[in-house]
């Protein structure tokens, strides 16, 4: 007996021992994330990647440590595009999301909106970093790895074209103003801060990326979704970024290469403007039932007839400037009763919300290249800049009749067509009022709390540099903080 | 009615003619050993049974026992038990031996028992009295107020959350600061709420590195040891019932807020200084016909109701105000709580079976925790050589979770302090009245917008939603079972050899349900929504444990030698549906189209080698080694294997012979220990635990339609590995007067190195932290606990017990100069939970603005002295105090006095402060337009040369809200937890009966008086001193019965 309950210990203590040295400690492994080497291992998992970083940018965004984003107003590239869309003169938000944009009153650097807009670019910035240098450090063919790498440049260059748009004035401004901190590697533990430099700094590496992004993507613009930057997409983001630049020739040819395989197509305003497969769309992000940002949609605050946050209001004077048999003129008055005076006498129903929330975010238009076109050709004195812009004005309207104006009269009706074309989409109306260096003046209804008059360049167009930036970088301190 | 009496007096004689047959009376005189004086106050029990008395002043006493085989039990706190067999003995004197510091009271510690005496670490107690005495569900809270050293706080008014628990400060950033909870001996993976309080025969306290030295790497927090009842030897059952009924409400009433006028008065008087600020000539007449566009709802039914001097004007009333809070919380939660235990057994075999039920109602409406418990105590000797046993227990509860923290839409508590007063419940038309439906019937409003309309619509608050009706049409249920089997095997072999082998199987499903329905609030464009949530923690632990134990002459030597083996899998399961057009089918084939379906399973193994080894002599040297060597999944293959260790002493002095003489000491040892702990619970920025933070990662999930995607969300430090805690803990335990006052006072250092940190990078590298073992943290405190008996004879007793902690926390190493997260800087020298945010500097008489103080430099840059800004973005921030409080204390006392028991608990805290975000929101002055606000506001600035803290009224974005240290609060307290008032049916009557072997009633308050500064804000906030809007604590009046058979 004794000999039995001494061998049961024994085997006992055996068998407890072997569990160290059996691999037991390896079994586990992660079940919903793979390794660098896995991504960088085939061009599969490098698009998988790109797939990633294009969901990151239209999903209910937050920062990786849930400090910025996770709010209504900062998921994603729609708060950054609703954000300039209210804060120009046309579209009205007196409350509701995206009020403060509205009365100008969002930039100081505690606020979300400026730690958002940040966080939220340079996270981008830096995923593209590391495809940038994951590719390069890859053994696929060359041909790939200039691909892939151009791609990664341009959503680099589209995160520092918006970065430097917000916290900086227009280019032409000051091209030795204070920049933001550029980076080309992909965040370590051995980053550190980098200092603002200067806007020239910031433009330089724009250019740099998107220059190689079109010589190097693909010509036949093949992708697997709108959301994909292709050679289009690329000659797009160039065009806007040479406009910004004022360099006029190189803004023409990349917004002609921009729309080459487009067309325009105005059924899209008589559609809802939520759908991708629009021949005019060069740009934007699909939603599905269940990838949706549900009611941080653009339709849950234009559209006024289903249910949402419907906030937005077209400012009378701006509604004034469309003609009756012209498709974009999609305002309805007095829909709150009310009269012209009334702040919520007109709405749009440019944007409709469809039942599932899978509105299609635009990001890019045929139409915008005409009007880059013809604005780079106007500047350059080209006989035909009219024509481009009549192109785009009689197939809006059917009964437009051609201006004929020329210089500044041309480049002036320009400018307000790109505001009748691209209202409510990414606040181009606000962005040029930036580049272009001009006041902002509201008038007509909106609240006279909010009809403001702001100097060109005014502080108010530029964001402050987020406190969070400044307590954790060496490089920036608060006397390098934005007025 | 007749049948009952007869069977009452059936019952009653038969009582009587048993008790006459067998009864016989014992009587005796009680001297003490020592100086053959008489002993008075001795408790004389039979055992097994209710019947006793007490020895007179004399040590006298006379008892009737029931029969010859009876056994007298004589106790009296500091002599030693003795147990008498009655037999043919009718007269039966004793002489008690001093039972010197109880030197027979057995400890549960890590792996095994020790006796008091021979504990070298630090070890509080909580027994199952002090449990017992509080009306919780959540056993954590039991530790509040009762040991030094723990801090406890409860956060939320949620029934079934479990408190933060803190052991001796806080000694991590970034890891978790939890503590390990061992249940029975094996490390806990469920939810604590799972647990019932009354299943716990004690739960210990594990504090220095002596005491938990052998839970290594995950013992860096402390360790709770719970322990649940046995049966006893006694041959006999123990049946006892308990039932409770309670009524509970608020512990502090909620913040005060405007009433409808003052708030419509006031939103005219920001509206005519907005007019003032945009030059309009005439502000009050501007301020009057922007007033109900701004606030979008008109509750006095006139247009323009205040006039442009600012007065309501003439025949105006309201036509509704609606109190939020009542409409969204509960003034009267139910609670209900019954339990039923079997404890018995005998020399071979003894068990405890246990079950019950609880269920309490929340402060929110639908809150709700409902639990069913059970448990399987089992131990029996089988053969010579060989003990085996089952520790078992399974657990159901379904708790309804209305949110009730962050910064949802859906969070009731948010919710109360947002929607002001004018906005009303149901829907008005444009001139106020109510709108009802087909049915005549209100319907709900939800603030939208609506065609035509531009008054008593479109809420500027939490637009569209009213969580009156929501919450109730909505489901938030989250039930949980657990179940866990803890099989044992004792096996004797040898001499002075046992191994315990021990296996140990858990199962825990977590089971969420959400519920949007189709008709109203979010699920209505979806047509209703579920989501479904199921999660899947399976868990095993075995361990064998070899035991030599001998002793010769003086000596006594133990040693233990452990294998133990661990193994942590946790499934995880979402899947969402939209599409549910029938009210109330909620299940997933009702549902149309599917919104998201996620999984992943997260795993954590573990294996170690555990040594211990004590030494004493004579029981008076006391030495104890400990180490445990660990290996976990995860860390890389170079950097698993961590090992701890641990060394403890005591010397007990009053046991010296040349103590000998002095009498009024009772004991007087000394101890104290050093040694190292582990940490490996990473926590991700949600809280999470991290599995693999040696590796970089790519997150999936990212899909772009149909297109896999990944993105990177995990930048690992490869080096990564345990943090480490060394403590050294030096005590002093005493015992003066036969015992009568005991306490011990204590004294540590704890040193965190090599600090599991997340470095903050510069947030334009675009990625925010990297994980580091870099930084050192110092918590060092001191703890005194006292009991004492103050009174003690045959009628009456009389207890109290004190204990207080003083913490304190430094941080002594950082990877960078200082570390700004938030409101909080980390700088060496300072705690770890600074506030650094901007001073407020009060209000500039003359234009009424807000001030901030700023630094005033010279041209080098050097502070010089400071001035006050009106610019939120220029003013500088300050060191302006740590939210950790500096002193805590508990009292309690209880007197038991002819059969009524009195008893209370005080738990108090003082120095730490809070920020009081959630008052900072309601001052916000107007600029959140439609937001409530704290009658405070009253005390605004309205003219030049107006001497107030209050800034004037302003509807533009300010920053009047803004963190700052006007919002920042000392939130010392104390908190009566609980006063209980019992009354004991005396033991004869009980006896007559032949029913009942004893009956207690009693009438218990938790929570009903606090103490505190601040109006509104609970003081149990949480660690960091910061709000958010979470619901709080209860008070609690109940009644309940004791029973036993």
């Amino acid at each position: 007996m004794k000999a039995y309950i001494n061998k049961l210990v024994q085997l006992l203590l055996l068998v407890s021992f072997s569990m160290g040295c059996s691999g037991f400690l390896d079994e586990p492994k992660p079940t919903t994330a793979v390794a660098p080497q896995d991504v960088f291992s085939s061009e599969d998992g490098v698009r998988a990647h790109f797939h990633g970083i294009y969901r990151n940018l239209r999903r209910q965004w937050k920062s990786v440590d849930g400090q910025s984003g996770g709010k209504t107003d900062t998921w994603g590239i729609v708060a950054l595009n609703l954000t300039r869309v209210v804060k120009g003169i046309d579209m009205m938000v007196p409350s509701g999301w995206y009020d403060w944009d509205y009365r100008h009153e969002n930039r100081s650097s505690s606020y979300r909106r400026v730690s958002f807009v940040w966080d939220f670019l340079y996270e981008t910035a830096n995923q593209a970093n590391i495809i940038i240098k994951g590719v390069a450090e890859s053994d696929f063919s060359e041909g790939s790895k200039n691909q892939l790498t151009a791609e990664a440049k341009a959503i680099r260059a589209w995160a520092h074209f918006n970065l430097i748009r917000e916290f900086q004035h227009t280019y032409g401004a000051d091209p030795n103003a204070p920049g933001i901190p550029v980076y080309t590697e992909p965040a370590s533990i051995e980053s550190v801060g980098n200092a603002r430099g200067t806007v020239q700094d910031v433009y330089d590496l724009i250019t740099a990326d998107l220059d190689f992004a079109v010589k190097n993507l693909d010509p036949s613009g093949t992708r697997a979704l709108k959301s994909n930057i292709n050679i289009h997409v690329a000659h797009g983001l160039l065009a806007r970024a040479m406009l910004e630049m004022g360099q006029w020739e190189a803004a023409k040819n990349a917004a002609l290469a921009a729309r080459d395989g487009y067309s325009l197509d105005a059924s899209g305003y008589s559609d809802g403007f939520n759908k991708i497969d629009n021949d005019e769309w060069i740009w934007g992000f699909p939603q599905r039932n269940d990838q949706t940002i549900y009611y941080g949609n653009p339709a849950s605050h234009f559209d006024h007839y289903i249910l949402g946050y419907n906030s937005v209001f077209v400012n009378g004077d701006f509604v004034g400037l469309f003609s009756d048999s012209d498709v974009r003129n999609l305002f309805v008055a007095g829909l709150y009763k009310g009269d012209s005076s009334d702040y919520y006498y007109y709405v749009t129903t440019k944007f409709q919300q469809r039942e599932d929330f899978a509105d299609d975010i635009v990001m890019m238009r045929v139409a915008e290249m005409y009007l880059i076109e013809a604005e780079a050709k106007a500047e350059l004195n080209e006989p035909d800049a009219g024509d481009v812009l009549f192109e785009l004005q009689s197939n809006r309207d059917p009964n437009a009749v051609k201006s004929g104006n020329t210089g500044q009269a041309l480049i002036d009706e320009i400018l307000v067509e790109r505001r009748k074309e691209l209202y409510g989409e990414i606040g181009i109306g606000f962005m040029d009022i930036k580049r272009r260096q001009q006041r902002l003046t509201r008038t007509g209804n909106h609240p006279e709390a909010f009809k403001f008059d702001f100097p060109a360049n005014s502080d108010e167009f530029i964001l402050m540099i987020p406190q969070s930036e400044i307590d954790s970088n060496d490089r920036i301190n608060q006397g390098d903080q934005n007025p | 009615m007749k049948h009952k009496l007869l069977l009452t007096i059936t019952f009653i004689c038969f009582a009587v003619i048993t008790s006459d047959a067998q009864e016989k009376m014992i009587s005796g005189n009680l001297t003490s050993v020592e100086d053959g004086a008489p002993v008075p106050g001795v408790n004389v029990v039979v055992k097994g049974t209710a019947i006793g008395t007490v020895s007179d002043l004399e040590g006298n006493y006379s008892i009737r026992v029931p029969s010859g085989e009876s056994i007298l039990v004589y106790s009296y706190i500091g002599l030693i038990t003795e147990e008498i067999l009655v037999g043919s003995q009718s007269v039966i004197d004793l002489s008690m031996k001093p039972d010197l510091q109880q030197l027979s009271e057995v400890v549960v510690v890590a792996y095994g028992t020790q006796t008091r005496q021979a504990l070298t670490g630090a070890v509080g107690v909580v027994d199952e009295k002090a449990i017992k005495n509080q009306q919780i569900i959540s056993v954590g809270r039991a530790l509040q107020g009762t040991t030094p050293g723990v801090n406890v706080i409860a956060e939320t008014g949620q029934p079934g959350e479990n408190p933060t628990i803190r052991i001796r400060g806080v000694s991590s950033v970034n890891a978790s600061s939890d503590p390990l909870i061992v249940l029975d001996g094996v490390v806990f993976n469920g939810n604590l709420n799972s647990v019932s309080p009354g299943e716990i025969e004690s739960i210990n306290v594990l504090k220095d590195a002596a005491a938990s030295a052998l839970y290594g790497s995950r013992a860096a927090n402390g360790v709770l040891l719970i322990t649940t009842k046995s049966g006893t030897r006694s041959g006999e059952v123990n049946i006892d019932f308990n039932a409770s009924f309670g009524i509970s409400d608020r512990a502090i009433p909620e913040y005060e807020f405007l009433n409808a006028e003052e708030y419509m008065q006031l939103a005219w008087e920001a509206l005519k200084f907005k007019g003032e600020d945009i030059g309009n000539p005439n502000p009050g007449q501007y301020a009057t016909e922007n007033l109900i566009d701004n606030l979008k709802y008109n509750p006095y039914g006139v247009d323009d109701p205040i006039d442009p001097n600012g007065n309501l004007v003439s025949g105006a009333s309201l036509l509704w105000e609606t109190d939020w809070e009542k409409e969204l919380t509960r003034k009267q939660a139910l609670r209900q709580d019954y339990s039923l235990s079997f404890t018995g057994g005998n020399d071979k075999t003894q068990y405890f079976v246990y079950g019950g039920y609880i269920n309490q109602e929340g402060q929110i409406i639908t809150s709700k925790f409902e639990r069913i418990n059970t448990r399987l105590n089992l131990e029996s000797k089988v053969k010579d050589w060989l003990r085996i046993g089952t520790r078992s227990a399974f657990s159901y509860s379904n708790q309804n979770f209305p949110n009730q923290e962050s910064d949802s839409f859906a969070n009731n508590v948010q919710y109360i302090r947002s929607m002001s007063n004018i906005y009303p419940v149901y829907k008005r038309d444009e001139d106020g009245s109510r709108i009802l439906d087909d049915n005549g019937a209100p319907e709900f409003d939800f603030g939208e917008r609506q065609l035509g309309r531009t008054v008593n619509v479109n809420r500027p608050v939490f637009q569209p939603s009213n969580l009156v009706a929501t919450t109730y049409l909505n489901d938030v249920q989250r039930q949980r079972y657990y179940t866990n089997l803890n099989a044992y095997a004792d096996i004797t072999f040898l001499k002075d050899f046992s191994l315990k082998s021990n296996i140990s199987y858990e199962l825990f499903l977590f089971d969420r349900f959400d519920y949007d329905n189709p008709d109203n609030g979010d699920g209505e464009n979806v047509q209703g929504r579920v989501q479904r949530r199921k999660n899947i923690t399976n868990a095993w632990t075995w361990y064998n444990q070899l035991t030599y134990h001998k002793s010769f002459g003086q000596h006594d030597v133990n040693a233990s030698f452990i294998t133990e083996t661990y193994n942590y899998k946790y499934e995880y399961l979402n899947a969402q549906k939209t599409g549910f057009p029938f009210n109330g089918l909620k299940e997933f084939n009702a549902g149309a189209s599917l919104e998201n379906i996620s999984g992943y399973t997260n795993q954590h193994r573990m294996f170690s080698l555990l040594g211990r080894a004590s030494y004493n002599y004579a029981g008076r040297y006391y030495a104890e080694f400990a180490v445990r060597g660990d290996e976990s999944s995860k860390f890389s293959p170079e950097n698993r294997r961590g090992t701890f260790t641990s060394f403890g002493a005591s010397w007990v002095l009053s046991n010296e012979n040349f103590f000998a003489g002095v009498t009024p000491v009772s004991l007087l040892k000394l101890r104290g220990s050093y040694g190292e702990l582990g940490n490996n619970k990473i926590l991700d920025s949600d809280d999470r635990e991290v599995y693999f933070p040696y590796i970089s990662s790519f997150e999936t999930g990212y899909d772009d339609l149909d297109n896999s995607g990944v993105f990177f969300n995990y930048l690992a430090n490869s080096t990564i590995s345990w943090e480490k805690v060394n403590t050294l803990n030096i005590a002093l335990d005493f015992g003066l007067f036969g015992d009568r006052l005991t306490g011990s006072v204590e004294w540590y250092d704890k040193r965190t190195t090599g600090m599991l940190f997340d470095r903050p990078l510069t947030r334009s590298v675009g990625y925010p932290s990297v994980q580091e073992n870099n930084g050192d943290l110092k918590n060092t405190g001191v703890e005194i606990l006292l009991n004492s008996v103050n009174v003690q004879n045959d009628r009456f007793r009389w207890n109290t017990g004190f204990n207080i902690s003083f913490e304190k926390n430094e941080i002594m190493k950082l990877s960078q100069d200082e570390i700004i997260i938030g409101s909080k800087r980390l700088k060496v020298g300072s705690s770890i939970y600074e506030f650094y945010i901007r001073e407020w500097a009060g209000v500039d008489p003359e234009d009424g603005a807000a001030m901030w103080y700023m630094d005033e430099t010279d041209e080098d840059g050097n502070v010089i002295g400071r001035t006050t800004t009106k610019n939120y973005d220029r003013a500088d921030r300050y060191d302006l105090g740590s939210s950790l409080p500096k002193v805590r204390w508990g009292f309690s006392s209880s007197i038991d006095f002819a059969g009524f028991d009195f008893s209370f608990l005080i738990a108090a805290s003082h120095g730490g402060k809070v920020l009081d975000y959630d008052y900072a929101g309601l001052m916000h002055g107007y600029s959140n337009m439609g937001y409530q606000l704290s009658r405070d506001i009253l005390d605004r600035w309205q003219k030049t040369g107006d001497v107030t803290n209050v800034p004037r009224l302003n509807t533009s974005n300010s920053d009047v809200s803004q963190r700052s240290s006007n919002y920042l609060v000392d939130n010392s307290y104390v908190r009566l937890r609980n006063v209980t008032l019992g009354y004991t049916l005396s033991p004869d009557l009980l006896h007559n009966s032949g029913v009942f072997r004893s009956l207690r009633v009693f009438v218990q308050a938790d929570n009903y008086w606090t103490w505190s500064n601040n109006k509104g804000l609970d003081p149990e906030v949480n660690i960091e001193g910061t709000t958010d809007n979470r619901s709080s604590m209860f008070k609690t009046l109940s009644f309940g019965l004791n029973l036993g058979f």
